[in-house]
């Protein structure tokens, strides 16, 4: 077999071989990255709930389609969703994806998580959020289960910390929790992030885990193979 | 004969704006960083005369965490799509992630991977934090140490 070191220059030619080859694959698909980073979390989601013995299943097709929501903007009713149902246990949830969630302190403020669980048929349409009167989806906070964020980013303190502001505003209750459940039935809120950790934020991770009850996930492309494992899911923190 | 574009310019050439500026400039940065820890620190020694190989590799893993990673994540996603539901294709505004899309993205990633499998560069070289890390799994790599990795190289086929 040809070598990184020995075989430079054929390693330059086939890299280049392959970059001209799929060039307009790449070129096409580029602005869609990270729509597509955030899908794979939305697709870990899931399968952590497939894991947990809940049956999965797709509602709200458009035209035949899953429609995706890539931004917060847009009624919750026009786009598809996830529907868990647990298995001998009759409980129903569905997993959306940038849909607002009222605030647990005040009710007229709201923030959109990436990937939400809430209770089944709990999402509602207010026309009070706009000056204009244009209809916003939103789940009421006590119709939200979990939330999930999902960064794109190699992992920073104030990335970090800015998670346990959101969990704040959503679960207020989780900032005064401090035992620690795993193999219940919803994922903990979670951060993932797709970088890599360094000493410092790793310390971060340890010491918020360690106060609240949430995953801090790093290094989401080569350790979520790892996380979201059937013989590693559980050691995901549970609510 | 005209001198070729470096391998970073080939991997950015023609992609979104932001997304080309990230990794040119993580790039750009990283190599800053190699440039002084080969002339500075003689823990590398051995990687001084491989400065086109790691220019390379620096591209190469920089392309897979900012791409492929992610293609991977939307042919998996529209797998679950499938699998659950009556739809294969996934709209997303104005595009429609199909079959035909998906075999696309695959298509990238599997030749990548081969690539990468075809001269024994093993996924984990790939995944860094920090410089000094990348260039450590480089001389591992260049001296052969890394055995239990390249054999789960193989598992991963």
């Amino acid at each position: 077999m040809p070598s990184p070191f020995k075989d430079i220059l054929q390693l330059e030619a086939e890299v280049r071989i392959f970059i001209n080859r799929y060039k307009s694959t790449v070129v096409n698909s580029s602005k869609r990255v990270s729509d597509y980073f955030e899908m794979g979390c939305y697709n870990d989601i899931v399968k952590f709930y497939r894991e947990k013995n809940y049956t999965v299943a797709i509602q709200n097709l458009q035209k035949g389609a899953y429609r995706y929501k890539c931004t917060t903007a847009g009624l919750q009713s026009n786009f598809s969703y996830f529907k868990i149902e647990s298995i001998g246990r009759a409980e129903e949830y569905e997993i959306h994806h940038n849909l607002a969630v009222q605030s647990s302190w005040d009710p007229d403020i709201f923030t959109t998580p990436d990937i939400s669980v809430i209770k089944k048929n709990c999402a509602q349409v207010t026309k009070h959020y706009y000056d204009t009167g244009k209809p916003f989806s939103f789940v009421a906070n006590e119709d939200l289960v979990t939330f999930c964020e999902c960064k794109n980013y190699a992992p920073y303190p104030e990335l970090i910390f800015g998670f346990v502001g959101i969990l704040n505003e959503l679960f207020y209750s989780l900032t005064r929790h401090s035992g620690v459940t795993y193999g219940t039935s919803h994922i903990a809120p979670s951060l993932m992030i797709s970088g890599k950790p360094n000493k410092q934020t790793l310390r971060i991770k340890q010491s918020l885990e360690n106060r609240y009850q949430i995953n801090i996930i790093f290094d989401l492309f080569y350790s979520k193979r790892v996380t979201f494992s059937k013989s590693r899911i559980s050691k995901l923190r549970t609510l | 004969m005209a001198k070729e574009a470096p391998i970073i310019n080939a991997l950015t050439a023609r992609l979104d704006g932001k997304l080309a500026r990230q990794i040119y400039s993580e790039y750009q940065n990283r190599l800053r960083e190699v440039t002084f820890l080969l002339s500075e620190r003689d823990v590398f020694i051995s990687l001084r005369r491989e400065i086109r190989t790691i220019e390379i590799l620096l591209a190469l893993s920089i392309f897979n965490k900012r791409v492929i990673a992610n293609f991977d994540a939307a042919v998996k996603f529209h797998i679950t799509v499938s699998e659950t539901g009556d739809s294969s294709t996934i709209r997303m505004g104005g595009f429609d992630l199909d079959d035909s899309e998906r075999r696309k993205l695959s298509s990238v990633a599997l030749s990548y991977r081969s690539l990468m499998k075809r001269f024994q560069i093993p996924e984990f070289v790939m995944t860094y934090e920090t410089t000094w890390e990348f260039l450590q799994k480089i001389q591992d790599l260049k001296r052969g140490t890394n055995l239990g990795q390249s054999e789960s190289l193989e598992d991963e086929g």
